[in-house]
C-alpha cells in the first residue's frame, strides 16, 4: 500500500493537488502579508525540494546550502539588474551557476565520507558568507546590501507581492514535476541505491563519486532557483540573508517534513516558515518554544511529518474496512 | 578461460592475505573457492571484484586486464557479485531493486530523466521488463515484485540478490555464500538455481562453506588456506587430496593436542 502510494502515477496526482491548492490560495488569499508569507514558504520549499535530493536519496547531508541559495539570488539579481538580462533568463542562469559550482565543489568533497562531507560543506558555506560579505562590488555585502530590478517577463512586470506569488507557484510546480521525474528514473533509483548501499551499487555499474556529484550540482540548481526567487521577491537584501542559519533551516525542514519525500519537503518548509509568527504570542520565550515544537515533532515523529501522516491515514482506512 | 587470476596477492600491513593466488575459470563452468575460516576466500573475491586493491598479480577479465580498477567499471566489462552479509537498498520493492541491476543496460541522461523525455519513458519499460526477466529466472515469484525487498524472507532475499544481479546482464557472477543462512531445503533449491544459471550461459565462481552444494554442482573446487593455493581439481580430486583432508580436519595426533 505504503509503495503504491510511492509510484510515479500516485506522485503526479500529489502534484495535481499542489497546483489546485496553489489556484485556490492565489485567488482566495487576499491580504498582502499573509501572501508574503506564502511565497516564502514556497521559496524555501523550493531550497528544501532541492535539499532531499541530495539528503533523502543520495544520502549526503550538506550544512552549506546557504551557498547556493545566496549564489543563485545574486547571480540572477546581479544579471537582472546590472546587465539588463531577461530576469527568466537571469533566473535560470542563476540556477546554473549554482549548479556547476556544486559540481566543482563535489570532486574534492567527495573524497570525504559522509560526516566529514557534512563538515566540509559547512566550511564551504560559510566560506560563501564571508565572500558574499566581502565582496561588496557585486554583492553590496552588509551595508548598503542589494536593490534588484523587479520579476518581469517579456516587459511584462511582476513586481508586485500578487504575481510573484504566481511566479513562486509557477516554479514550485515546475521544480516539483522535475523532481518527480528524476527520482522515479533510472538516475533516481542509481541514487537511492547507493544512498543504502554504495558498494552494492558500485558492484552494479553505478560510478558512485559521478552520480553523488550530479546529486550535489542538481541539488544546488534547484535551491539556485530558490535564491533568485528570493531576490527577485525581496528586491532588496544584505548578505546576512544567506549564513550558517539559512542552511541549518533547511535542514530542519527537510528532517521535520520526511527525508525522502517532495511533499515532506514542502511540508516542512511551511512548517519551518509559519511556526515562528504563530509562535509571536510566546514573545520572548519564543525560541523556546519554536526549540520545544521541533523537539516534539521529532521525537513522535521521526520519519518526518509527511511519512506520521500518511501512516495515520493508512491506519484508519484499515480500520474502517472491515477484514 | 573467461577468468584468470595470477600471481595475485594482498598485504594488510604485514599480514599477506592472499599469497601468489592464481586461478583458471571456464566459460560456463561453476567453480568454488573453499577453504578453512580466515584462508582468504572473501579477500580474494574482493581483490577480483576491485573492491580491494592487490598488492600484485594481475586479474583479467575475457583477456583484458581489470587489474585495480573500480567495480563499477569491472561491472561494466561483465562481471558483477553478490554479498555474504546481504545488501538490500532500504525501501526498495523487489522491482526496483532489480531495476538497479538493471542500471548499465539504460542509456538515459539525468536530464533526459528530468523532462521524462519519451526515451526514458520507453526505457522504464525496457528495465521493467528486464528486471521482471531477472526474477523470473532467479525463481522469484512475480506477485513478490511490488514487495520491500528487506523485508522478505532471508532465502528470498538472497534471491533477490541474484536476480539484481544477473539483471545486469554480465557473463560472469561471483556468489559470496550463497547458500549461508538457508536450511537444507534451501540449499538444495538454491545449487539448483546456480546450475540453471550456468545452463543460462552464465558462469558462476562462488565462496561457500555448505560442502554438500560445492560438491554437488562445481565443476572446479579450488582450494585456499593461510591465503595460498592449496588444491585445485573436480570435486573427487579435492576430496581425496591428503593436504585438504590435513587442512580441514588437521593431522591425527597433532589436531588432537590442539584440541586440548
Amino acid at each position: 500500500m505504503l509503495q503504491r502510494l510511492d509510484s510515479y502515477h500516485c506522485n503526479l496526482i500529489g502534484l495535481g493537488i499542489l497546483i489546485v491548492l496553489e489556484i485556490a490560495i492565489g485567488s482566495l488569499v487576499q491580504n498582502s502579508y499573509y501572501l508574503t508569507v506564502i511565497n516564502l514558504c514556497m521559496i524555501f520549499g523550493i531550497a528544501s525540494v532541492g535539499l532531499t535530493v541530495l539528503m533523502g536519496y543520495a544520502g549526503l547531508i550538506s550544512l552549506g546550502q546557504s551557498a547556493f541559495f545566496g549564489i543563485g539570488a545574486y547571480v540572477s539579481a546581479n544579471l537582472a539588474t546590472n546587465l539588463n538580462v531577461e530576469p527568466v533568463l537571469a533566473l535560470m542562469i542563476g540556477a546554473m551557476a549554482a549548479g556547476v559550482i556544486g559540481w566543482l565543489i563535489a570532486r574534492p568533497l567527495l573524497r570525504l565520507s559522509d560526516l566529514y562531507f557534512a563538515m566540509a560543506s559547512l566550511a564551504f558555506g560559510i566560506i560563501a558568507y564571508i565572500l558574499f560579505g566581502q565582496m561588496r562590488g557585486i554583492t553590496g555585502g552588509l551595508d548598503p546590501g542589494f536593490s534588484s530590478a523587479p520579476f518581469s517577463v517579456l516587459g511584462w512586470r511582476l513586481g508586485d507581492t500578487r504575481s510573484m506569488y504566481w511566479v513562486c507557484a509557477t516554479s514550485l510546480a515546475i521544480v516539483a514535476l522535475f523532481v518527480l521525474n528524476l527520482v522515479h528514473s533510472r538516475f533516481g533509483r542509481a541514487l537511492k541505491a547507493l544512498g543504502s548501499s554504495e558498494i552494492a551499487a558500485d558492484g552494479l555499474g553505478i560510478s558512485v563519486v559521478a552520480y553523488k556529484a550530479m546529486a550535489l550540482a542538481i541539488s544546488a540548481g534547484i535551491t539556485g532557483v530558490a535564491g533568485g526567487l528570493f531576490a527577485f521577491f525581496l528586491r532588496s537584501f544584505n548578505s546576512s540573508a544567506f549564513g550558517f542559519n539559512l542552511s541549518i533551516e533547511l535542514l530542519v525542514m527537510v528532517i521535520v517534513g520526511s527525508v525522502r519525500s517532495v511533499w515532506g519537503a514542502l511540508l516542512g518548509a511551511t512548517l519551518v516558515t509559519v511556526l515562528p509568527s504563530l509562535l509571536d504570542r510566546f514573545e520572548d520565550y519564543k525560541l523556546f518554544a519554536y526549540g520545544v515544537a521541533m523537539v516534539i515533532i521529532v521525537m513522535i515523529m521521526p520519519e518526518g511529518l509527511f511519512q506520521a501522516m500518511i501512516e495515520a491515514s493508512q491506519k484508519l482506512i484499515s480500520r474502517r474496512k472491515p477484514t | 578461460m573467461i577468468l584468470s587470476v595470477e600471481a595475485l596477492t594482498k598485504n594488510f600491513a604485514g599480514l599477506v592475505a592472499v599469497n601468489a593466488l592464481s586461478i583458471q575459470v571456464r566459460r560456463n563452468s561453476i567453480t568454488a573457492l573453499i577453504g578453512p575460516n580466515g584462508a582468504g576466500k572473501t579477500t580474494a573475491l574482493n581483490l577480483i571484484t576491485g573492491v580491494l586493491r592487490p598488492t600484485a598479480g594481475r586479474v583479467l577479465l575475457k583477456g583484458a586486464d581489470i587489474t585495480g580498477r573500480s567495480p563499477h567499471s569491472i561491472a561494466s566489462n561483465g562481471m558483477t557479485r553478490t554479498y555474504q552479509n546481504l545488501q538490500m537498498f532500504e525501501g526498495m520493492t523487489v522491482l526496483e531493486t532489480v531495476m538497479v541491476g538493471a542500471h548499465r543496460v539504460g542509456r538515459s541522461t539525468w536530464l533526459a530523466a528530468l523532462l521524462r523525455a519519451p526515451s526514458v519513458v520507453a526505457e522504464e519499460k525496457d528495465l521493467r521488463n528486464r528486471a521482471m526477466a531477472a526474477l523470473d529466472r532467479a525463481g522469484v515469484p512475480a506477485s513478490y515484485s511490488g514487495r520491500v525487498a528487506a523485508e522478505l524472507p532471508y532465502g528470498w532475499q538472497r534471491r533477490v540478490e541474484i536476480a539484481r544481479a544477473i539483471a545486469s546482464g554480465v557473463d560472469m557472477l561471483l556468489l559470496d555464500e550463497p547458500a549461508a543462512g538457508l536450511n537444507n531445503q534451501e540449499s538444495e533449491t538454491m545449487a539448483q538455481l546456480i546450475c540453471e544459471l550456468r545452463e543460462g550461459g552464465t558462469t558462476v565462481l562462488l565462496v561457500e562453506h555448505d560442502m554438500n552444494l560445492v560438491m554437488g554442482i562445481s565443476d572446479q573446487v579450488i582450494v585456499m588456506n593461510f591465503g595460498q593455493l592449496l588444491s585445485q581439481g573436480t570435486p573427487d580430486q579435492v576430496q581425496n587430496d591428503p593436504a585438504v583432508v590435513e587442512a580441514y580436519l588437521g593431522k591425527g595426533a597433532e589436531a588432537a593436542d590442539a584440541v586440548a
